[in-house]
């Protein structure tokens, strides 16, 4: 087997790591997202839930992942047939599937970010734009959203082929402080116009009527959860490539900790910018809740916003620079989740990216083309709605994990252990045992707002935002994967054990 | 140890043509294609941008709505057509009345309760509300003395064409775009930027494109507006200048001799069958019953009730009696048989159904009562020549108000490029409507000969005629309360004198914790009537009108503040006051005036912006919570930092 004599790879140094990790956890959700979802669901009111589901959701969970992955030295199959038993190799299967299908439409999403950086770096923004007709323009034109998803595909390729040192860790090296860099300028752009303070106000206070919704709590949630990377099968994954002696605690505080710190970044930069450019209040919070989504935010309105005030274009530009750097560093997160499972399998890391690269292209065409209403990415929006849903149930699998082995077994035996430079205390094993709960009232808060925002549709499956194509798809996915655990533990995983040698970590030369 | 490093490298890339190798390949293709491709989007993107359309053409451009119904010529038939199919979709601006049918058949001159050949002759009136006025109760017309009222008439002459059209177009203006909100009638994405004054106002090659709807509605809200559009329907359908007069047998009132119909314009008892002057010469009428100009026959009628046969003896012995006292007092404001009494047996005029009805008319327009019509002003359509023609028609003698008159028809020139001038300088006439208008009733009339080129032009032409002369229909009803002023003043100046409010707005948003203050200055105040001074203001969503009485703080100065909004609301106001006119007297002795100028149509407004709480208060909140935020997330943070960092160190010297 030719790569059998190849040497394992491994993270240049720890900080490799925490920055792959935060380029992971911060993406274009961070930008557009987060913005959004603390403006709509009442500022301080929203604030405080997310923080604390950071700390009651996604650093247990990321802490969980990191262990389970340093532990197997497998990607998220082999993880969970290692660690969960034979039974379970289909959970870590459902993590590669749902990682792989939200990177076919990410590679799209890049895209588009990658056109609309060239597009204000060219000065193609003038005042006055109607940037609505040239969002719609851009995405019904399928030569250049296939393009840009190519281009995006190609770029993400490059990392990864580089590999874990030379690509993924060097490239978040240099792009994740850029990237801060970049939203503290875009920020400071925007505390600096006159009228700031408003959005301020609006992201900040709390807004007393929101703190009592249910629906304040289940989008703070949500956004922890779909933001952090905690449960997309990052952390196992990045995990195979720590030495022995690497600690995992610290890191993910670091990773949850960072992720959020750029949230709030990027939030000031937008809600201010909103506010400040906004004629009026009102107009300023109608941007922030178009209905339109992520999409109209930053392709519509604030590229409107920017080309009204002299300089904003340059803004724009930086603002789209820093989407794009903040879209490849969790891209190729998810391109090396499943190019580390196909390694598993036997294959090298070239085949394995090719296959990946190709399947992004191919099954991202739909996202791409399927176009309705003359600009709405209908099936993008389905699938984004049905898959990082399925993050969550990602999560609940790594908790059942964790709950088969024993929690608190866990946090003695594995979790803690002597490398770690951050003791987990009890605390950790309680906050797990919330985490069904949190996974149920989540589920049902999501479900239900699926129904009630299409009390006509919600049972049809084409209704792209519905409740059924969720089932639908789940059921499929969940049923041929659990056909297929048979095959997953007889063949994908043909990766001699002995290759995991922790050994063979002391005799790797360092990189750089 | 280098040369084991390159060895190592080609191992890991493989022996051989594989497929493996395409990946290697295409990321040094891609490593300088790249920078290649970036480029080519850079000026891709580029070009997209400068290429932008430009939708500056308005070539196939759509007027008005209604444009298509001013291809071709209205007949008498498609006219009823059109009028009711009007007053069908505008029940409640504009009601349509049969002028003729009011004429009482039992009339000692035998005229039908018809033209001469059985068609009628068509009224409408445009005003708000004319659904719910009372009706017509003979003989008068509902007017509503608040409103000013005139009259636009065409077609007496029935082969002249072009004027139906015009006042028919004028109509269809009217009524359909009544209660428009503003509209961007030509699609340039800027609204009410030109509107109707024969002025190219946005420089953009097309002239009065964009109407400002309010002044329509205002006009109709504030106005009573007459129209005659066919006042001659016989000689329309005959496409005769004169009526449909015919010599009738045995009927009621047959004529000894044959005719071939009377020149309406010559019918009217002012001036009628005048002895020539010697200064403007014979007037361009006829006695002559085939004369296209017959002004109708004789009246042979003691109106006066003081004929007596005058006897005499010849010297050859006989016996003569003379009828005296007959049509001894024409209507010329003479008092020919110095019986104290002036123009009390008129010679003739007023044969003819039309002109009885128009008399009928002019005078059943009467709302206060005061047995003066309040037909303010008029325009009379002709063609052609390209002329404003205004009284005297009779004679070169100024007319009392030649000022006025002069003045007026000199704005309206500006519209229509047409020659102003007093009606003798054209040609004297005697019996005519301007006369008989100005000189009887007190209207200040107009008579305009379109610049058809000929009587009928050409139907291509209808439409540019048409908008040529909108303006002046449009500005002599916008004007009609000054008009009286002056008029009751002897004076040409419609300005001077007239208060003005003027406001300007020194924001259009306040947020919803704010009240917002309006500020007037009254310039030339001193008529204004101190307590009529509203402000008048409603909020979106909401269909009321609340008014505020302003407050005044000088004699120019007034002031008034509107309560506090909920956010997220527009709220509209314009401002109100009387303006004392006593020496008006046919009015109420007052005008209205409003600030912006059609007031409620076109009001003022402000947005009121969503509160996000008051600075002091709030702020504190907002840092308190930034406070919270960033501390926890950027401590956690560093001190995570700071904690790898230490351990990095340690492990490192293990």
């Amino acid at each position: 087997m030719a790569e059998a004599g190849e040497a394992r790879e491994h993270w240049g140094s720890r900080w490799g790591l925490i920055f792959a990790a935060l380029g992971a956890a911060i993406g274009t959700g961070n930008i557009w997202r987060f913005p959004r979802e603390a403006a709509v669901n009442g500022g301080g009111a929203f604030m405080l839930p997310w923080l604390l589901f950071l700390f009651s959701f996604s650093i247990p969970l990321l802490i969980a992942e990191f262990t389970i992955g340093k532990n197997t030295r497998f990607g998220t199959i082999g993880a969970f047939k290692k660690f969960a038993g034979k039974k379970y190799a289909w959970m870590g299967a459902w993590m590669m599937l749902v990682n792989i299908i939200i990177m076919f439409y990410y590679a799209v999403v890049m895209g588009w970010v990658v056109k609309y950086f060239t597009v204000a770096a060219s000065g193609g923004l003038s005042q006055g734009a109607d940037t609505e007709a040239m969002w719609k323009g851009f995405i019904s034109s399928p030569g250049q959203v296939i393009f840009f998803q190519v281009m995006a595909i190609c770029i993400g390729t490059l990392v990864v082929y580089k590999g874990i040192a030379k690509g993924i860790e060097r490239t978040n090296k240099i792009l994740i402080p850029s990237l801060f860099i970049l939203l503290i300028i875009a920020a400071v752009w925007a505390l600096s116009l006159p009228g700031a303070i408003d959005g301020l106000k609006y992201m900040f206070i709390i807004r007393g009527d929101h703190i009592v919704r249910a629906e304040t709590w289940v989008s703070a949630l949500a956004q922890s959860a779909f933001s952090t990377s905690a449960g997309f099968g990052m952390a196992i994954t990045y995990a195979v490539y720590m030495r022995r002696r690497e600690d995992t605690t610290l890191n993910a505080f670091i990773a949850g900790l960072g992720n959020n710190a750029a949230s709030l970044i990027a939030g000031i930069a937008v809600i201010c910018t909103v506010f400040a450019l906004s004629a009026t209040n009102v107009e300023a919070i109608g941007v922030l809740q178009d209905p339109a989504g992520n999409q109209g935010l930053a392709f519509i309105h604030l590229t409107k916003l920017f080309t009204t005030m002299p300089g904003g274009v340059v803004i724009a530009g930086i603002f789209f620079l820093a989407m794009a750097f903040a879209a490849i560093t969790s891209m190729i997160s998810g391109m090396e989740i499943t190019v580390r499972n196909f390694m598993d399998h036997g294959w090298s890391r070239n085949k394995s990216l090719r296959i990946t690269a190709t399947m992004m292209f191919v099954f991202g065409l739909p996202s791409a083309l399927i176009i309705i209403n003359g600009g709405v990415p209908a099936f993008l929006i389905n699938q984004d709605h049905v898959w990082s849903l399925g993050l969550i149930v990602s999560g609940l699998f790594v908790f059942f994990a964790v709950w088969k082995f024993g929690v608190d077994h866990f946090r003695e035996t594995m979790v803690n252990t002597e490398w770690n430079d951050l003791y987990i205390g009890r605390w950790w094993v309680y906050i797990m045992y919330l985490f069904p709960i949190q996974f149920i009232f989540l589920m049902y808060m999501f479900f239900s707002q699926t129904i009630t925002m299409h009390p006509d549709s919600w049972w049809n499956p084409l209704e792209p935002e519905g409740f059924m194509t969720i089932i639908l798809q789940w059921g499929i996915a969940l049923v041929i994967l659990i056909l297929m655990n048979g095959w997953l533990n007889q063949k994908a995983l043909i990766k001699p054990e002995d290759v995991d040698e922790d050994e063979a970590v002391e005799v790797q030369p360092e990189y750089g | 140890m280098d040369v084991g490093n390159r060895g190592k490298k080609h191992h890991i890339h493989g022996k051989g043509f594989s497929i493996d190798k395409i990946i290697p390949c295409l990321v040094v293709m891609m490593k300088r294609g790249i920078v290649i491709l970036l480029i080519l989007i850079t000026v891709a993107n580029a070009a997209e941008s400068v290429a932008t359309p430009d939708d500056n053409d308005h070539s196939n451009l759509d007027e008005n709505g209604f444009d298509e119904e001013f291809q071709d010529y209205f007949t008498y038939a498609s006219m009823m057509e059109a009028l009711n199919m009007l007053e069908a979709k505008h029940p409640e601006i504009m009601k349509v009345f049969d002028l003729t049918a009011k004429i009482d058949e039992n009339n000692r001159m035998g005229i039908p309760a018809s033209t001469w050949q059985e068609n009628m002759v068509l009224l409408v009136k445009v005003s708000d509300g004319v659904d719910s006025e009372p009706e017509y109760q003979d003989p008068k017309f509902y007017s509503d003395s608040t409103e000013p009222d005139i009259m636009i008439v065409s077609a007496h002459h029935g082969n002249e064409w072009p004027g139906f059209e015009v006042t028919m177009y004028f109509l269809f203006y009217l009524v359909e775009n009544y209660g428009l909100p503003p509209t961007d009638n030509d699609g340039d994405g800027k609204i009410n930027e030109d509107p109707v004054d024969a002025k190219d106002n946005d420089k953009d090659g097309l002239i009065d494109e964009d109407e400002n709807e309010a002044r329509i509605t205002w006009l109709v809200d504030n106005r009573e507006i007459w129209i005659i559009p066919m006042f001659n329907p016989d000689g329309v359908i005959a496409d005769t200048r004169v009526n449909g007069r015919e010599e009738i047998p045995g009927g009621p009132r047959s004529q000894p001799i044959p005719t071939s119909g009377v020149d309406l314009n010559r019918n009217y008892p002012y001036m009628w069958n005048r002895e020539p002057d010697p200064q403007t010469g014979p007037t361009m009428d006829s006695g002559n019953p085939m004369s296209s100009s017959y002004r109708g026959p004789d009246d042979n009628y003691d109106d006066d009730g003081d004929a007596y046969y005058e006897k005499e003896y010849l010297p050859s012995g006989i016996f003569k009696e003379t009828l005296r006292g007959v049509d001894e007092d024409p209507v010329d404001e003479i008092d020919n048989d110095n019986d104290q009494r002036t123009d009390e047996d008129p010679d003739g005029g007023f044969s003819e159904p039309e002109t009885v009805s128009m008399n009928n008319f002019i005078k059943g327009v009467d709302g206060n009562n005061d047995d003066k019509t309040d037909i303010l002003t008029s325009i009379s359509y002709h063609s052609h020549g390209g002329m404003i023609l205004y009284p005297w028609g009779y004679t070169v003698d100024p007319a009392p108000h030649d000022d006025l008159l002069k003045y007026l028809a000199t704005e309206m020139s500006k519209f229509n490029g047409y020659d102003p001038m007093v009606g003798t300088e054209l040609y004297p006439v005697g019996g005519e409507l301007d006369d008989w208008l100005y000189g009887k009733n007190e209207v200040i009339p107009f008579t305009f000969e379109l610049d058809s080129g000929n009587h009928k032009g050409v139907k291509e032409e209808i439409i540019n005629i048409s908008m040529k002369n909108l303006p002046c229909n449009l500005y002599l009803a916008e004007m009609a309360p000054l008009i009286e002023i002056a008029r009751v003043r002897s004076s040409s100046d419609l300005d001077v004198n007239l208060p003005m409010i003027n406001h300007t707005q020194t924001t259009k948003m306040v947020n919803s914790d704010n009240t917002y203050t309006v500020k007037a200055e009254i310039a030339n105040g001193g008529n204004i009537i101190k307590d009529s001074v509203i402000l008048y203001y409603r909020v979106s969503g909401s269909g009321d009108w609340k008014e505020l009485q302003m407050k005044e703080i000088d004699d120019e100065h007034y002031e008034v503040t509107i309560p506090r909004q909920n956010g997220n609301k527009h709220v509209y106001y314009y401002i109100e006051a009387q303006a004392n006119y006593k020496e008006a007297d046919s009015t109420d002795g007052t005008v209205l005036i409003n600030s912006p100028k059609y007031g409620q149509h076109d009001p003022y407004s402000y947005f009121v912006d969503i509160s996000l709480g008051d600075l002091a208060g709030n702020i504190a909140a907002m840092i308190l919570m930034m406070v919270l935020i960033f501390g926890i997330i950027y401590t956690g943070l560093f001190k995570s930092l700071k904690m790898a960092l230490s351990a990095e160190k340690r492990k490192n010297m293990t």
